[in-house]
């Protein structure tokens, strides 16, 4: 043990000043009063930590891909044939969409166009193993808003939970707090799919009489809010179904990897 | 201090990204422990602060958790200073470390107690451990770059 040491008022006012600030700024942020703080951020670590950030996820991307070599041979076979048939069916889409087109503006019904969509970089993640949520680089300047549908490998990987003016935090998907309505595109049942904490997503409150399979796919209903229809969430591993509960609820498998996320796409309407 | 930004950086950006052990090591509360065992309570409460305000600013829930995680670290730092226990091996800070880290996710997940429908135990107490051992790891690998970098608090500097 050493001797023990005899504090100045000085130092224990320093102390306290610096608690006191610490829980006013808390406060502060609680209440959404951190503008400069949050300018400040944007524009300091906001730049700064995405150099790294984009280096980790390549390390990890890399690190992933190690493990995978001795299956590639394989898992290009399949994914050959995988594009052969959706080529195929492409081109069936294709023509469906040229007669529904035809038919829409012949009844004089708007023709949907694709989603407007808006490039950006991720360049902060969630400093915690527990909740899952990513800053990316563009923000209410770029007509991004809460509530939009954020796109990656063509799914739906979230919706935008906060907007600065350069920057927008991401809600992924996969995080316990995430809700949103989907359905299953194959038969129609509707649900809400959640986040589970450290296990992927599920669909939850399909109605007992509807029908869901696993490999079915799932989909956003657009009912609501800024996420428009058809949006592809992942697609259904297994169901859960039990005589004596009011509903059905499925697992869903999402393609997302957080720490591989690197361009995303904000959809901003249509 | 170009300690403190390094690692506020890094808990943002490289560690969430590379996930070692499928999780994210608690790289600033070891540093605000390290800088309150090896330097001043004093410089370790403004890490603390600085670095929470930045991390709260990333994070997208719970604002306020990580200054008061930080702050707690910095205190329990600085009282075992006042205490004037020895502080020569790494036993200390793993143990402000290892507390903290336990804290932090019980809060964390107490906090989703009404948005999560099932518990996944198992898996909670796997991620808990695997961050408990790099929080460890960390501690102990960066005890000596702290104590070569922060200056020596004397016995009228501690607080």
């Amino acid at each position: 043990m050493t001797d023990r040491v005899n504090f100045g008022d000085k130092a224990n006012r320093r102390i306290w000043i610096t608690v006191g600030a610490g829980m006013l700024l808390a406060v502060a942020g609680v209440l959404g009063q951190l503008g400069p703080l949050r300018w400040a951020y944007e524009h300091s670590v906001v730049p700064a930590g995405a150099g790294l950030a984009s280096t980790g996820s390549t390390a990890a991307e890399a690190l992933g891909n190690l493990g995978k070599v001795k299956d590639l041979a394989r898992d290009n076979l399949r994914l050959e044939q995988e594009n052969a048939d959706l080529r195929q069916r492409l081109a069936a889409d294709a023509e469906t969409r040229r007669d529904n087109d035809l038919l829409r503006q012949q009844l004089g019904l708007e023709v949907a166009g694709a989603p407007r969509q808006v490039a950006a970089e991720v360049v902060a993640f969630q400093p915690d193993s527990y909740r899952q949520f990513v800053t990316i680089n563009k923000g209410a300047g770029s007509g991004i808003k809460a509530g939009m549908a954020v796109l990656s490998g063509g799914e739906l990987i979230g919706t935008i939970a906060d907007t600065g003016n350069t920057t927008a935090r991401i809600m992924l998907v996969t995080d316990p707090d995430f809700k949103l309505t989907a359905k299953d595109q194959d038969t129609g049942a509707t649900g809400i799919v959640r986040g589970q904490l450290g296990s992927g997503l599920i669909l939850d409150k399909i109605g007992q009489t509807d029908t869901v399979k696993p490999s079915d796919t799932v989909t956003t209903t657009g009912l609501g809010g800024l996420v428009p229809a058809g949006l592809l969430i992942g697609e259904v591993q297994s169901v859960n179904t039990r005589a004596n509960v009011v509903f059905q609820t499925a697992q869903v498998a999402t393609n997302l990897q957080v720490s591989q996320l690197r361009f995303v796409y904000v959809v901003l309407g249509m | 201090m170009v300690l403190a930004i390094v690692g506020v950086i890094m808990q943002v950006s490289l560690l969430p990204a590379l996930r070692p052990l499928g999780v994210v090591p608690n790289l600033m509360l070891v540093m605000v422990t390290l800088i309150g065992l090896e330097g001043t309570a004093s410089t370790a409460l403004v890490v603390a602060v600085a670095g929470g305000v930045v991390l709260d600013l990333s994070s997208g829930a719970n604002f306020g958790l990580w200054i008061a995680l930080l702050v707690l670290a910095a205190l329990a730092a600085g009282l075992v200073h006042r205490a004037g226990i020895e502080l020569v091996g790494s036993a200390v800070a793993s143990v402000i470390v290892a507390v903290l880290t336990v804290v932090e996710t019980v809060v964390i997940v107490l906090g989703l107690a009404g948005s999560v429908s099932s518990w996944p135990v198992g898996l909670l107490a796997g991620r808990l451990v695997a961050e408990l051992v790099l929080n460890l790891v960390l501690t102990i690998g960066l005890q000596p770059l702290v104590r070569y970098v922060m200056p020596k608090a004397t016995m009228g500097d501690i607080g």
